[in-house]
């Protein structure tokens, strides 16, 4: 990934980090505030309702009272207490009932039996628990009638005027009716549970107004109230798949008289508006975060103005540096760090070119001075007999001419022989110097080696020194783009040199291998070695270990081989041979073009 | 013009015995008496009955009465053991098995004889003939010609379908002199010390099966719910102590056998029969909603069937399993009335003798079906205002108004049943 791409990816992770954790912050905290504002809008209702729980329980006790303590009531107990037919009062607590506008309202004997009941008339004679208090607040209970159990708040008040007491028990519905009377703010709603044996049914909600719907998601929360031992239980329901239509449900138990659980006041709380923050600070939290990451890649452009073309363009140059472009050379634009940076490469690469110019000029000296050497050592042999050859024809002029002109022919024919010399080796040179180019054909390597066996085999077995054996380890590689004359100059040479390195005889051994790309030509003898010293300069031109060498041998192979485009190196060491591993490239044309561009 | 004011929700019998006439008529003491037939005679070993019409007798339209119309109506009659057909200023009904007791059963309101008059309405030859009906009431005028001689009022306006607090409001705002009253209100009226006319028990309330379900089928539920049931509670709590639990179809005062049915509440032998049956599905008791007496009473017996672990509710309406059923003592004759009650509790009625010990046998028979179960026997109870005299009821509460008259001038006579 590029500098400046990396550059614009953490620019635009970094705002869009900065964005989420601020918009995350955001809705956590709106949530917090919300579900703070939602739990003390809550705890206002409950308490509400509490209120009206007590104005509601005070004024049916009020008027149980009233009932309780009426001369009808009382005509009643004492009738009663005298033996009457209670019979006659059956259709009492219906009219008290009316009269005092009260929903449930029964009369017990002493014993608990019914005389009269309002909300269940043929109930009479049935028995109820006997009141344990027949004074005190109202509490609240829930009522078994004929259409099922009612949550009722009631009041039990003894009526005195005889004893044992009568009681009257009385009471006022929590209906919808009562859930209606509540003032709920908007976005809020309450519903009563009636508990029944501890078994939801979605039939005991009392709801204002309009059927509950999806009544039936209620009853985690609701079971979850009945299981929590009287605390209050929160919740949120789901109503539909969309969020904005769930509601948070705080649900509180209702505990009768006798401490058991009859019901659950539940307030909902629509989760509308939250969502709908949220989604909104979301929806600003994506804007700007998409501004955020336009605003990253136009502050990255001009960055890149500033800060990724000057390292983009060191970059180019290191890379054109390394391709063999030594001049390159870099623009230097202020004073900062990457101008020092562009400024030192700049030096870098006049140095380098420096240091080269040097390297190159000194190696060039060695080399004539090289040259000069093998040249005066070479051209010293032969001349030394011309001198001698000279002098000695000067010196025989005063011979008789039968002598000097044996002398004579001696001489000539002895100068003739060194100029001969002198000839070979300054047409040596000559052709070292006019090395051709290859003229490339398909060639297979294997058939060039064993041709090249074959025809230095006299020379393996002559007479009068020890014998080579020559070995073969070829193996199936393809033909490849070369000059087989110039190869065959190569392997010749290196076998002769081979066969130099084993004046005790061994073992020559040609080698071949299939490579990815190339193919691989060894050739190994068993002969005395080189020094680390002599392999550093063995492809030095004009260098020799060889007595009568010219030094030009080895060089006209590493030419030849690297005008194939290929590659030589040697391994020996003293006493332990010399192998010497050619790699030439199957595909000349491809080798080629794979070439960096050569620059300078 | 005269008015009288009826409650129910169907046309009151009162209506047929004021414009329509049976054959035979039973008197007070349970006796036959003529009526349109003044005279029968049965033969063949009661094969064969005639009986003989009364002569001057016209219907309301001015149509003389005879035996083409009356075999008309009776022919009319399904499911009868007789054949009828004219004779000589009588009807003749012949039967492949005794009919003992054929004058007495003529005596019950369904035999009643009517015709048809030119604009295709029934008729009668009662001393009052229907005027004109709107709606539930209906106007009676009293019938000149009528051969018992014409009755001391002009007319009746019986208004039906009247609930009863505005019965109790058309007696208390003078609107109405003569209404009828629920029996379980009898005693704050005689507390109060109204005037009233009341009957001897005479209408049966009964819990009937209406519907088919599998669990109604098996006799032993049927008889659980029966010993279930606080009969006493009923009477002396819904009721006020008016009238007597019933333990039989007919009430003692006219069966004289009734005492020997048993009717108190054993729960145990209910429990242990229910527990035979096994569990059984929700039973339903329907009531009619605007009847608030009747509405305890259904849930009344759901509570006494609760006890004994059957599901029962009552509902509002007709269509509960079972339901409560009034029937008012169609006769004064046992077996008539008994015959009646069972052919208006759907149950068969053949065969029925008149001997005591034939009619225990067919209501024993018709109880252990437990098809009908009865609770209590209730009087008819009138309440009158002081300027209606000469008023008369039978012993089964029927009204006698063709002797009534009326103390004040322009008065009008209005009756809630």
């Amino acid at each position: 990934m590029s500098f400046r791409r990396r550059l614009l990816a953490v620019f635009s992770v970094m705002i869009v980090a900065t964005v989420v954790a601020i918009a995350w912050i955001i809705s956590v905290r709106t949530k917090q505030v919300f579900e703070a504002a939602d739990a003390e809008r809550t705890e206002a209702l409950v308490r509400q309702f509490q209120q009206e729980f007590q104005r509601r329980g005070e004024s049916v006790a009020h008027r149980v009272d009233a009932i309780a303590q009426s001369e009808a009531t009382a005509r009643m107990a004492l009738d009663l207490a005298q033996g009457g037919d209670a019979a006659a009062y059956v259709n009492d607590a219906t009219q008290a009932a009316q009269a005092h506008q009260l929903d449930f309202l029964e009369f017990l004997k002493p014993d608990g039996a019914i005389i009269s009941s309002a909300q269940w008339p043929a109930r009479f004679g049935y028995k109820e628990q006997v009141p344990a208090k027949a004074t005190g607040p109202a509490f609240l209970k829930r009522e078994e009638l004929p259409e099922g159990s009612a949550l009722g708040m009631f009041a039990v008040r003894a009526v005195k005027v005889s004893e044992p007491p009568i009681y009257v028990i009385g009471g006022e519905r929590l209906d919808r009716d009562f859930l209606s009377s509540i003032s709920l703010p908007v976005g809020m709603r309450a519903f009563l549970y009636r508990n029944q044996n501890g078994v939801f049914d979605a039939q005991n909600f009392i709801v204002p107004g309009d059927i509950l719907s999806g009544a039936d998601k209620l009853a985690p929360i609701v079971q979850a109230a009945e299981e929590n031992g009287g605390q209050e239980v929160r919740g949120i329901v789901h109503w539909t798949g969309d969020l904005a239509d769930a509601e948070s449900f705080h649900a509180i138990p209702l505990k009768g008289d006798d401490g058991n659980l009859i019901g659950v006041l539940l307030v909902g709380s629509s989760r509308r508006a939250l969502v709908e923050l949220v989604h909104h600070i979301r929806a600003v939290a994506l804007t700007v975060g998409g501004f955020g990451i336009l605003a990253a890649i136009l502050i990255s452009m001009w960055l890149a103005t500033r800060v990724t073309r000057p390292v983009e363009e060191l970059a180019i140059a290191a890379g054109s540096v390394a391709a063999g472009n030594w001049d390159t050379h870099v623009e230097v634009a202020g004073t900062d760090e990457l101008a020092q940076l562009a400024d030192s490469f700049n030096k870098m690469t006049h140095e380098i070119i420096e240091h080269r110019e040097r390297l190159v000029q000194s190696e060039r000296v060695a080399a004539w001075r090289e040259l000069a050497r093998r040249l005066a050592h070479e051209l010293k042999n032969p001349l030394f007999p011309l001198q001698i050859t000279v002098e000695n024809l000067l010196r025989s002029r005063h011979l008789p001419e039968a002598e000097f002109d044996e002398i004579f022919r001696e001489s000539t024919a002895t100068l003739l022989a060194e100029i001969a010399n002198l000839k070979t080796i300054i047409g040596r040179f000559s052709d070292f110097s006019k090395m051709p180019q290859p003229q490339l054909q398909r060639v297979q390597i294997n058939d060039l080696l064993k041709r090249i066996v074959a025809l230095h085999e006299p020379q393996f077995n002559a007479p009068g020194r020890p014998p080579i054996k020559p070995v073969l380890e070829l193996s199936a590689i393809p033909e490849i783009d070369a000059d087989p004359d110039l190869l065959h100059r190569v392997f010749s040479n290196l076998v002769l040199n081979a066969m130099d390195a084993m004046p005790e005889g061994g073992t020559l051994t040609l080698r071949t291998r299939e490579l990815e790309n190339a193919v691989q030509i060894e050739v190994s003898d068993s002969g005395t070695g080189l020094t680390p010293e002599e392999r550093a300069r063995l492809f030095t031109p004009y260098y020799t270990s060889k007595r009568h060498g010219t030094g030009l041998g080895l060089a006209i192979v590493q030419s030849v081989i690297s005008d194939h485009r290929g590659s030589i190196a040697v391994e020996s060491e003293p006493g332990r041979g010399a192998t010497f591993s050619i790699e030439l490239p199957k595909h000349l044309e491809s080798a080629i073009k794979a070439e960096p561009a050569r620059v300078g | 013009m005269q008015t009288v004011v009826m409650s129910g929700d169907s046309t009151p019998e009162a209506l047929d015995g004021l414009a329509f006439e049976t054959l035979v008529t039973i008197d007070d003491s349970g006796h036959l008496q003529p009526a349109l037939a003044t005279s029968w005679t049965s033969s063949n070993n009661g094969l064969r009955w005639e009986f003989e019409l009364r002569h001057g007798v016209t219907f309301h339209d001015g149509t003389p009465l005879n035996p083409s119309p009356v075999v008309e109506t009776l022919s009319k009659i399904s499911n009868q053991p007789w054949r009828v057909r004219p004779g000589n200023n009588s009807v003749i009904f012949e039967s492949d098995s005794a009919l003992p007791n054929l004058p007495a059963m003529l005596s019950l309101p369904q035999f009643a004889i009517s015709a048809m008059s030119s604009t295709g309405e029934a008729v009668g030859t009662g001393p009052f003939q229907i005027d004109r009906r709107n709606g539930p009431s209906f106007t009676l005028k009293a019938n000149d010609d009528y051969w018992g001689g014409r009755p001391f009022i002009d007319a009746l306006e019986l208004l039906t379908s009247r609930a009863p607090r505005d019965q109790q409001n058309d007696f208390s705002f003078d609107r109405a002199d003569v209404i009828g009253l629920a029996p379980e209100q009898l005693r704050r009226a005689q507390q109060d010390r109204l005037r009233l006319g009341v009957s001897r028990p005479a209408e049966t309330l009964f819990v009937v099966i209406s519907s088919a379900k599998a669990e109604l089928r098996d006799v032993r539920v049927r008889q659980a719910i029966s010993l279930a049931i606080d009969r006493e509670a009923i009477h002396s709590v819904i009721f006020q102590h008016q009238g007597e639990t019933a333990s039989g179809l007919l009430p003692n005062w006219l069966s004289g056998y009734e005492f020997l049915f048993e009717s108190s509440q054993d729960l145990t032998r209910a429990r242990q029969l229910r527990m035979e049956v096994g569990q059984t599905p929700a039973i339903s008791i329907g009531y009619d909603p605007g009847d608030p007496t009747e509405r305890v009473i259904a849930e009344r017996i759901a509570l006494n069937a609760h006890d004994i672990g059957l599901n029962m509710q009552a509902v509002a309406g007709n269509s509960g399993d079972l339901r409560i059923r009034s029937v008012t003592l169609p006769s004064l004759d046992p077996a008539a009335a008994l015959s009646g009650s069972l052919d208006r509790l759907g149950l068969p009625s053949a065969s029925i003798m008149s001997t005591t010990e034939s009619l225990y046998a067919s209501e024993r028979a018709a109880l252990q079906t437990y098809e009908a179960i009865p609770l209590v026997h209730l009087p008819r109870v009138t309440m009158l205002k002081d300027r209606v005299r000469d008023w008369s009821a039978s012993p089964a509460g029927e009204w006698q108004l063709d002797r009534v008259w009326l103390a004040a001038r322009n008065a009008r006579v209005e009756v809630h049943p």
